[in-house]
């Protein structure tokens, strides 16, 4: 019986002709070359182009994988296989609308199935449909009150906390904690989203019964800090994000809260250390205003002068930054002396003053450290004299003889400079020397990969940029830009089929990076397939229009007339691009010509919120009391 | 005389008749000569005296880096190429302001000229920047379409005088909204009959959208200097259709022109680009994607610089684009484009790509143009025969826009030289300017080719931005042997623009359009000249007229100017 049961499979696949498949931990090679071979002796191998495409899928090769789930249909397999897995690819190709159509299907078609749902509602996520995801989500989870897979309710909390429904996130979170009342994943999503529900309490409960179940959890220790901080209990919250601070030090958040409980205390030195921390990571103008506060309350003067310089160059005020920063620089703390010297030449830099920028520069890096080249160089190359981007050179080489372990970042560099001022001879002579000291570096190889193909006409060139590229995306096999240019050498080497497979990587990896779409159309174009170059470039079409679209308004929003209807139009762009950083900036401009622009203001403060920016949403509400 | 004298007097005046016949006359069929070719510059001696004048007084207003054009035409109708160049001005609105002017000169048929600009009609200020020449009336006089920061002008030849009838003819170009019309800058135009009706019809360039205000501060280290056209949003381009009674109709949106994006356009090249007998256009954008209009029957034209590979460079950045030029260099019947680039871009050479579906392939690396352009920051280019071997050869002129460039880029410099490209059969491109003794620095421009002493090869003009105009004598081209084709239309336009002239000598068969456009803001002569390398006959010549009609023509003797009419033979001239 037992024989029979293994004999069986084993009969069909000899039957049938089909080797076994390779198990689940097996080489994606290895997979491909299986399925490569099965669909070659039988084309209408429905199922081998399914379970190919579903492998493919999940190795991030969209552009493969659509195809073969799209001949999968064309066999007869039935939407049941393919939308599902289809939609997916598509959405990760960012090809919405027909994503869109085969999400609903699969959704429609398996009405029971949470991997359907949660798909669909991520993408409507993905493309900034809130509304409708929250709609989706919501008719599912009613229509299935008897769910209770654990793995299921939990990445359903997580879908309904990305589209900011609190409160059924917060409601299946409880039912999942009913579930596993003792699970420390449960138990932090509840207290989550209990907290976005603003039910302190209740989250206070599910963290105190977290925490002594898991209490190296940073952000556990975090939020409970944030509960007892508003329950008025300081030496509670401090403890707690001392905690969280010593669990992880990289945490700006953390340091954040910390500065600012000591500041409230009065314990402004230890307020002073944590707000200093955190400016220097954060680098905004609020964070720097904050730092220079609490060191001056600390009497500590030379640090809250270069905070305070810091923050008036963040706000365009570089002439003040100046005078300030001058005075930092008189601090006897040789740290504090050349951060402030930096601070000077910031200073000079935006006041356009570039002699005076290199020279306050040239005083801060005396030392001749290797960061202090680096920093010399840097200054130099912003000068862009004639007398300036030798001594860059200079310091640059001085800098990688010093570094070694940075020597391919600091050739790069030496050779780009080399390249611009037309020495390609000496740039390829500086990429190869660092590929002796670090042959494994994906960035240099695809550097002089790309000098030797720029220079390709002659078929030694061809070869090493060939060779050098292929050894880039082994290292670096996420590099977009490296794949591309492994296609292009392909595509020069005459080798279509392989630069056809390369650049279809390019859009697995980046589907937003036109210049794929475009090298992906020559080489369709190329092997003479005409359907798939038309396609490649509708979508590049696209991607062009998109650019020329967002160039022409960059230029009016940013011209010396702009009105504020064009800075409008820039920022609604922006906004519906996805680009919030962006959007926020240009509104903060028409504000700050018309503080009393309803629309703009209301935009803002959704911003604010979206963006974690608490202190400037509550300096916006305040101005409208 | 004893016999002994007789004999080596005889065998002297032999050996010279021999030695006279076999100067300049290869042997039929025989190898192009390999001697190297030099160019002379000339101007002061052959009477030209003009300086391009930009109105700059320090403000750094952009459209002073750019003028201007020039064109080499026979504006009195005597059979030999005469040269008009374009001169910017002071501007306007500064107290003052220097009055400059654009000047025709008349040449004497070897290359001597003499200023005829007043008697000519043509002495007007204006801040010009390119020309077209054709014969929109069909009268046998060429007229001229001069754009301008400003309005345009069209000037109607009668007799070899010029009379303004821009505003009659409603051509001065189409503003911008929200821009003054003293702002309004146009560039590159041509003629080109696009439906086949016989009437030439016009294209014209608009830059960007500019004005002084417009205009802001940029510069580097302190200094200010001229900005870039990022700085600046695109202009629309326009057509115009001749509606055959002295007045145009601005037809940009119902032909498409205005469905695309706008550009920031500079050159035009008109050819076939698709093979349906139709002339397309192609344009130069600056910093932008590069145009290529396809006309669909004369009925419209839809822009797919996008799809055919010819808007952006490899990594789907757009270059700098200005001048642009199209031939066929490899003799193989399709049309390549080369486009003039910044500085650290090199040239582009757009050849069509083999079975690739209507797309071009940008190959200028692989043919040897990248090396020797990448410091250069190209303006006018174009494709010409300069040692009349057969094959195309290219030349480009070179100058910066920013003139404290030197001081922020040690490798780049304001004043650049020229670069002249010997092709090599179709294969390469070899650099030849040093050896041509193009060793000149300027700020290069606009820049045309005519046969300005009638010697069978092609001199060249040149404009220097605010500086003095080149004029270089072609010297030992016509080592090898030519021929030249004026073409003149009946039932087509009189100029014969857009008719497709083949050639077949020595066991290649070459081809050139009759057309308007080409280079930067400047006209190259009308004549057709065909090198013929070591040849003493043309094979045959076959003439494809605007609306297909085909004139095949006999073989015939070579060095010398044909005149073709529609529908009748060849004539010498």
């Amino acid at each position: 019986m037992a024989l029979s049961a293994v004999a069986l499979p084993i009969t069909y696949f000899v039957l049938n002709g089909k080797a076994a498949a390779p198990p689940p931990n097996a080489s994606f090679e290895t997979k491909r070359k299986y399925y490569t071979e099965r669909i070659k002796k039988d084309p209408s191998d429905i199922d081998a182009y399914i379970e190919f495409a579903n492998i493919e899928d999940r190795e991030g090769m969209f552009m493969s994988a659509r195809r073969h789930l799209l001949a999968a249909r064309a066999l007869g397999a039935p939407d049941t296989r393919i939308s599902p897995i289809l939609g997916r690819t598509l959405s990760r190709l960012a090809r919405e609308e027909e994503a869109r159509v085969e999400l609903e299907k699969a959704a429609k078609l398996s009405p029971d199935s949470v991997d359907s749902v949660l798909n669909l509602a991520g993408f409507h996520v993905d493309s900034r449909r809130i509304g409708a995801a929250r709609n989706v989500l919501s008719t599912w989870i009613a229509a299935h009150p008897d769910y209770t897979d654990k793995t299921g309710l939990e990445r359903l909390v997580m879908a309904l906390v990305s589209c900011a429904d609190e409160k059924a996130a917060s409601q299946l979170s409880e039912k999942l904690l009913q579930l596993a009342p003792d699970d420390p994943g449960a138990l932090t999503l509840a207290a989550r989203t209990a907290m976005d529900n603003t039910d302190a309490a209740k989250a206070k409960g599910y963290l105190e019964k977290l925490l002594p179940i898991a209490p190296d959890q940073a952000g556990a220790n975090y939020l409970y800090g944030l509960i007892l901080y508003r329950q008025k209990n300081y030496d509670g919250a401090l403890k707690a994000w001392l905690k969280a601070n010593q669990l992880n030090p990289s945490a700006p958040d953390v340091y954040e809260r910390i500065g600012q409980e000591y500041a409230r205390r009065g314990d402004f030195k230890k307020a002073a250390y944590a707000l200093d921390q955190i400016a220097t990571v954060d680098q905004g103008y609020p964070a720097a205003y904050r730092a220079a506060r609490a060191c001056e309350k600390a009497g500590f003067k030379d640090d809250a002068n270069y905070w305070d310089a810091t923050a008036l160059g963040l706000r365009g005020a570089f002439a003040e930054a100046l005078v300030v920063a001058q005075k930092a620089a008189k601090s006897t703390n040789p740290k504090r002396k050349r951060r402030a010297l930096i601070a000077v030449a910031e200073s000079y830099r935006g006041l356009k003053k570039t002699k005076e920028y290199v020279a306050a520069i040239e005083e801060a890096t005396k030392e001749n450290t290797v960061d202090d080249l680096l920093l010399r160089a840097y200054a130099y190359f912003q000068a862009e004299t004639k007398e300036t981007l030798p001594k860059r050179l200079v310091c640059l080489r001085k800098a990688a003889e010093m570094a070694p372990e940075r020597r391919a970042a600091i050739s790069i560099e030496v050779a780009e400079q080399l390249r611009r001022t037309g020495n390609r001879d000496d740039a390829e002579k500086e990429l190869e020397a660092a590929l002796i000291v670090a042959p494994e570096d994906p960035t240099l190889l695809k550097t002089l990969g790309s000098l030797y193909q720029d220079r390709s006409d002659n078929p030694e060139r061809i070869r090493k940029s060939l060779e050098l590229t292929e050894r880039a995306v082994k290292f670096a096999p996420q590099d977009e830009l490296a794949w591309l240019q492994l296609g292009q050498c392909y595509l020069t080497n005459n080798e279509a089929a392989k630069a056809v497979q390369c650049l279809e990587h390019v859009i697995d990896l980046e589907p937003g990076y036109g210049p794929g779409y475009l090298e992906l159309a020559r080489v369709y174009a190329k092997v003479g397939d005409k359907e798939s170059n038309q396609q490649m470039m509708q979508l590049y079409t696209k991607y062009v229009s998109f650019e020329q679209k967002h160039d022409t308004l960059r230029t009016r929003a940013r011209g010396p007339k702009a009105k504020s209807e064009d800075i409008q139009a820039y920022g609604d762009f922006l906004l519906d691009a996805g680009d919030l950083g962006g959007a926020t900036s240009e509104y903060e401009r028409i504000i700050g010509r018309n503080s009393k622009d309803k629309r703009i203001r209301t935009l803002l403060k959704q911003l604010y919120g979206r963006l974690g920016r608490t202190e400037q949403l509550l300096a916006l509400e305040a101005s409208e009391k | 005389m004893t016999q002994t004298q007789t004999t080596i007097t005889l065998t002297m005046i032999l050996g010279a008749a021999i030695s006279i016949a076999g100067c300049n006359k290869p042997s039929d069929g025989g190898a192009a000569s390999t001697k190297p070719v030099t160019f002379t510059s000339i101007a002061s001696e052959a009477g030209i005296d003009f300086k391009h004048e930009n109105g700059s007084k320090g403000r750094k207003l952009m459209p002073e880096t750019v003028g201007s054009g020039l064109a080499f035409f026979d504006y009195d109708n005597d059979g030999d190429t005469d040269l008009l160049v374009i001169n910017s001005s002071g501007w306007a609105w500064d107290k003052n302001p220097l009055q400059a002017y654009s000047a025709l000169y008349q040449n004497d048929g070897k290359g001597k000229f003499t200023n005829v600009t007043k008697e000519a009609g043509l002495h007007f200020s204006l801040y010009g920047m390119g020309v077209a020449v054709g014969d929109y009336d069909n009268d046998g006089w060429d007229d001229l379409y001069i754009t301008a920061v400003g309005d345009n002008r069209l000037l109607k030849n009668t007799n070899g005088k010029f009379t303004d009838v821009t505003k009659t003819a409603g051509v001065k170009g189409v503003g911008l909204p929200g821009l003054a019309p003293e702002f309004k800058w146009s560039s590159g135009a041509a003629w080109v009959d696009y439906d086949n009706d016989g009437k030439l019809d016009l294209f014209v360039c608009q830059y960007v959208k500019w004005s002084t205000s417009l205009d802001p501060y940029c510069g580097k280290n302190g200094t200010r200097g001229y900005c870039p056209p990022g700085t600046f949003e695109g202009a629309r381009n326009t057509l115009y259709h001749n509606e055959g009674n002295g007045t145009f109709k601005d037809v940009s949106k119902p032909m498409g022109i205005l469905d695309c994006a706008v550009g920031k356009s500079f050159g035009i090249a008109l050819a076939d680009y698709n093979g349906d007998n139709w002339i397309d256009i192609a344009v130069s954008n600056d910093t932008w994607a590069n145009f290529l209009f396809i006309n669909e029957g004369g009925k419209k034209f839809v822009e797919r610089g996008v799809e055919t590979g010819i808007a952006f460079a490899e990594n789907g950045r757009a270059k700098a684009g200005m001048g642009i030029d199209a031939a066929d260099y490899k003799n193989d019947g399709n049309f390549s484009l080369v486009i003039g680039n910044f500085a650290e871009e090199g040239l582009s050479l757009f050849d069509p790509m083999e079975g690739g579906a209507g797309m071009f392939e940008n190959n200028a690396q692989s043919r040897g143009l990248v090396s020797a352009s990448l410091l250069n920051v190209t303006f006018a280019t174009f494709f010409f025969d300069y040692d009349l071997d057969g094959w195309q050869d290219i030349y480009a002129t070179n100058g910066h826009v920013d003139d404290i460039v030197s001081t922020y880029q040690s490798n780049l410099t304001f004043k650049q030289a020229p670069l002249l490209f010997h092709n090599e059969k179709g294969k390469k491109f070899n650099d030849v300017s040093k050896a041509a003794g193009m060793n000149y620095q300027i700020v290069g421009r606009g820049a045309a080719y005519g046969d300005i002493d009638s010697d069978g090869d092609l001199d060249i003009g040149v404009v220097d931005n605010n500086g003095k105009f080149l004029l270089l004598r072609n010297d030992g081209g016509n080592n090898n042997s030519w021929i030249k084709l004026r073409l003149v239309g009946e039932k087509t336009n009189r100029n014969a623009i857009g008719a497709r002239v083949k050639v077949k000598a020595g066991g290649i068969e070459q081809q050139q359009y009759v057309r308007s456009g080409g280079s930067f803001l400047s006209e190259s002569e009308r004549t057709l000249t065909f090198g013929l390398g070591g040849s003493t006959k043309v094979d045959s010549i076959e003439v494809i007229w605007p609306g297909g009609t085909s004139q095949v023509l006999p073989a015939t003797a070579a060095r010398s100017t044909y005149l073709i009419t529609e529908g009748k033979g060849l004539e010498k001239r």
